[in-house]
């Protein structure tokens, strides 16, 4: 019997055993999810990224500490030769400050030497390459934080505004507004001039000074977008059958924001937050850089930009260093939603 | 979904090549430029800029900080003034209002002035003795936001001050102003007293300019000397314009001096407009990480449009003397020994003066070098000096004042927390308020331990260096010079006895208090006497640097 060459499900039927159609593999809408960001080669390179970036600032960042035998914070007076931070991969006396050149040798010999190798000093002759890695602990968590922040607060007065309607959505989006064209950067300065001190020094235990801080501004200078996607989500939402449904069946109004609304808003909080990441390290950055951010002490790549300008024209490694790594963060993070958004949603946009 | 990539791959290039042209475009270099000449001429614009700071105030009755006298000088008139003369020669006062140095009784308390005739406010308005009568008001008014004069103790110098100053006379009756002649009745004889009369604060005023709470102070008000202010926004632009009026021997070239203060930058901008000629100079000077760069692209100091003048001024980091730890002498003493000078010194690049542990500077009567504390940190030292104090204090939070604004500052106070940190102290950096930073620390109460800060000469008298800055019986609640909060019975009674001297015995006790100062209460961390390096741009001629005021005299520059 010949086979039938236009019936592709029996092609590898052997000859003479019984035809059987092939089980329809049913997938999870994560799955499909998952099975289109893994076809994005470049969101699925940035997520790559972003783990790096993470391991290497939390768990790279103290072996190196350690391999090198000091600390980001650790001063070496020899890391300046002419008034201008030396460059990368020098061996200086690790005496922590400047006592005459050449150094004594008393000195030297109880400090002994230590080495800088990527990324040279500073200009207070610290480890540039470990204050890298020790800026990106920083700069991660003001991003992540803030965003965790930002999209909580986002979400719950977005989900409360379309779902009730009414009075609370015309407060909720009166506030908004308020929030959208107030000058931030201004409140920011005149916050600083306040109560910068006591706020920086806010840590709850665990945090890097300066980082609860900028982590509280950006969240609520930055909760009114998500509010408003999750409130357009919410609106259309509350009309669906299901939410119907479930109302019928007695569902309390915060059961059904909490256990049919937010599970659909899953996807664009995920979107949002990735991109949102990134803007909050730019803001970091800029915020540092103005002296508004994080204590200079205190490695962040904002603060490593901050002292750049003043060496820009002898020490471009300086600029360059915390520059690149902020950059390819940035858009690590924006490919990452980028792909997430196609992922979540291959036929229009979230 | 390729185009995408290619389009995010695109960007990702622009980014590298944007941060690349960034770090590249600064490089550009430009040959030696020389001053091609040094005539002056009158007229031009001369456009200033004030990085890392503002100005305080200009109202010659609350002005008090070196950059606030830098404009005073170029609008007021004294009675006794510096000349527009470079060197030594400009720090000798000659009679500018007064027809002369003023006749002084044979029992040396009254001292008379005999002003010119037709001088005038830019206003038109005529100068007479009520005019100083009335700046001498307003620096010891208990109207005033503060009361500067007491520092200097003026209120003990002229019969009825105190009163005057205590709110219970509407006048000094020691000052008696009739026409063109003013008469000070003096309490006991004062051979510094015309000395004294060449401070800012003697800028003539109009008899009815008012007294005010307010730490701004007034910010335009009829004037006397080559200039007038004509604009003044605090934070931003002071605009000066000549007076038509004056006609004084001090120069006028400019027709107008544009001031314009970024608080916020630390003056690297300001260093390339200066460079392209589009702005003539600045009140901050070079930053400190361009001076070699720019000494050696101008030829070096004093050759060509970079300069560099001294200043009869002792930078220090002020303790506060009222704040724990830094309330123990010993602990100061510790800090003296661990924080260390020539270390700071480095970091401010070539020419930015010379260490120095004592209050007093060069120049001054009884000015004796010594060296307490050497100028590397000595941290063994510091621990054997700072004893059970510091071991009491270990952990304890010192907050380190700053200007983040500066990058020097900045770096300064990052070394002196990492020098604390070896000594068992826990430095806390504490961000200044960059449009008014005397403001937080001149109020009682303040919680800083360490400033950086600094003095420079009022007038050339060892009691300005010693007694302005560390009588105690002086402090006030708010607008306190004596930012130390040092109040030492036993100290108060030596100052007042070295004050009562003249003489080889008065620079001894000077020489001693310095020593003693230093030696047994430690109120500062005396730093290092200070150069100010400055460029110029190429259109600017006629540079005349005054030691006194330690910046070059901004009505002499020449850019026309």
């Amino acid at each position: 019997m010949t086979v039938r060459v236009d019936t592709p499900s029996t092609l590898d039927v052997p000859v003479g055993a019984p035809a059987e159609p092939e089980a329809v593999k049913a997938r999870g809408y994560w799955e499909l999810v998952f099975i289109r960001f893994r076809r994005d080669r470049l969101a699925v390179g940035s997520f790559g990224f972003i783990v790096f970036l993470f391991a290497a600032a939390f768990i790279g960042a103290p072996i190196a500490a350690h391999f090198l035998g000091h600390g980001p914070t650790d001063q070496f007076g020899y890391g300046v030769k002419d008034f201008t931070p030396i460059g990368p991969w020098a061996h200086i006396p690790a005496i922590p400050y400047f006592a005459g050149d050449p150094p004594p040798p008393q000195l030297v010999h109880q400090y002994g030497h230590t080495l800088l190798i990527l990324g040279g000093s500073d200009q207070l002759g610290r480890d540039l390459f470990l204050r890298l890695l020790y800026g990106a602990q920083v700069s991660l968590e003001v991003g992540v934080f803030a965003t965790f922040g930002s999209v909580s607060l986002g979400v719950i007065m977005g989900l409360i505004a379309g779902y009730f309607r009414g009075w609370v959505d015309t407060v909720v989006s009166q506030l908004i507004n308020v929030v959208m064209v107030f000058p931030y950067l201004l409140f920011i300065i005149a916050l600083q001039i306040v109560a910068g001190n006591k706020l920086t020094s806010i840590t709850l235990g665990f945090l890097p000074p300066g980082v609860f801080n900028l982590a509280l501004i950006f969240s609520v200078f930055g909760w009114f977008y998500p509010a408003r996607i999750m409130r357009g989500v919410a609106l259309s939402l509350r009309e669906k059958e299901f939410v119907e449904a479930a109302r019928m069946t007695g569902a309390s109004d915060w059961r059904i924001m909490r256990s049919h609304l937010l599970p659909h808003l899953v996807a664009p909080i995920i979107v949002y937050s990735s991109i949102l990441v990134a803007q909050n390290i730019l803001g970091e950055a800029g915020l540092s850089f103005l002296g508004l951010g994080i204590n200079p002490d205190q490695a962040s790549w904002g603060t490593l930009l901050a002292q750049a300008p003043t060496y820009f024209q002898t020490d471009v490694w300086i600029l360059l260093f915390p520059g690149l790594a902020i950059l390819f963060t940035t858009i690590a993070f924006n490919l990452l939603g980028d792909g997430l958004r196609d992922a979540f949603d291959p036929r229009g946009s979230l | 979904m390729r185009r995408k990539h290619v389009l995010s791959l695109l960007m990702l290039c622009m980014g590298v090549a944007l941060l690349i042209a960034a770090t590249t475009v600064g490089v550009a270099s430009s040959a030696t430029q020389k001053v091609s000449s040094s005539k002056a001429l009158r007229g031009g614009t001369l456009r200033v800029n004030q990085s890392a700071g503002s100005f305080d105030t200009l109202d010659p009755g609350l002005a008090y900080v070196t950059n606030d006298w830098e404009v005073l000088y170029s609008t007021g008139l004294n009675l006794v003034n510096f000349p527009n003369k470079a060197g030594a020669a400009g720090s000798q006062l000659f009679p500018e209002a007064a027809k002369s140095f003023p006749t002084i009784s044979k029992n040396g308390k009254t001292v008379t002035f005999h002003l010119r005739s037709g001088l005038k406010f830019n206003d038109g308005g005529p100068v007479t003795a009520a005019s100083y009568q009335r700046a001498w008001e307003r620096i010891l008014s208990p109207k005033m936001y503060a009361q500067y004069g007491i520092f200097d103790q003026l209120n003990k110098m002229v019969v009825g001050a105190q009163k005057f100053t205590d709110g219970k006379a509407a006048h000094i009756s020691g000052i008696s102003a009739k026409g063109l002649t003013l008469t000070f009745h003096l309490v006991k004889p004062n051979p510094t007293f015309v000395n004294i009369l060449g401070m800012q604060w003697f800028n003539a005023v109009k008899p009815n300019m008012k007294y005010t709470k307010s730490s701004g102070g007034i910010l335009k008000y009829p004037s006397a000397g080559p200039y007038y202010i004509a604009t003044n926004q605090p934070g931003r632009l002071v605009v000066l314009k000549r007076n038509k009026f004056y006609h004084g021997s001090r120069l006028a070239n400019p027709n107008q001096i544009v001031i314009q203060s970024f608080p916020n930058s630390d003056g690297t901008a300001s260093l390339l407009q200066i460079e392209k000629n589009q702005v003539d100079f600045d009140l901050a000077g070079v930053p400190a990480a361009q001076v070699k760069t720019v000494s050696a692209k101008y030829g070096g100091p004093n050759k060509g449009q970079f300069h560099v003048g001294t200043q009869a001024c002792i930078i220090w980091e002020a303790f506060n003397n009222a704040k724990a730890p830094t309330n123990n002498a010993n602990v100061r003493k510790a800090l003296n020994y661990a924080i260390g000078r020539t270390p700071i010194i480095s970091q401010l690049g070539p020419y930015a003066g010379s260490a120095s542990d004592q209050i007093l500077v060069k120049g001054l009567q009884g000015y004796k070098k010594f060296s307490v504390y050497g100028n590397f940190p000595n941290f063994a030292k510091a621990r054997t000096v700072g004893g059970a104090a510091l071991k009491a204090a270990a952990g304890s939070t010192v907050n380190i004042y700053y200007n983040a604004a500066s990058q020097v500052r900045t770096t300064e106070a990052e070394f002196m927390q990492a020098q604390l940190q070896r000594i068992g102290l826990k430095g806390n950096l504490m961000k200044a308020d960059p449009t008014d930073y005397y403001g937080p620390i001149e109020t009682k109460g303040t919680q800083y331990n360490i400033a950086h800060s600094g003095w420079c000469a009022d007038y050339f008298d060892p009691f300005d260096f010693i007694n302005v800055n560390f009588d105690g019986r002086s402090i006030q609640p708010t607008g306190n010079v004596n930012y130390f909060y040092f109040n030492s019975s036993a100290f108060n009674k030596q100052m007042d006895h070295a004050a009562s001297l003249s003489g080889a015995a008065r620079a001894n006790a000077y020489a001693a208090l310095d020593k003693t100062l230093m030696t047994q209460y430690a109120p500062a961390f005396p730093l290092y006497v200070p150069t100010f390096r400055y460029l110029t741009s190429k259109r600017v001629k006629n540079v005349i640097y005054s030691n006194y005021f330690g910046y070059p005299i901004l009505n002499a520059m020449s850019v026309g």
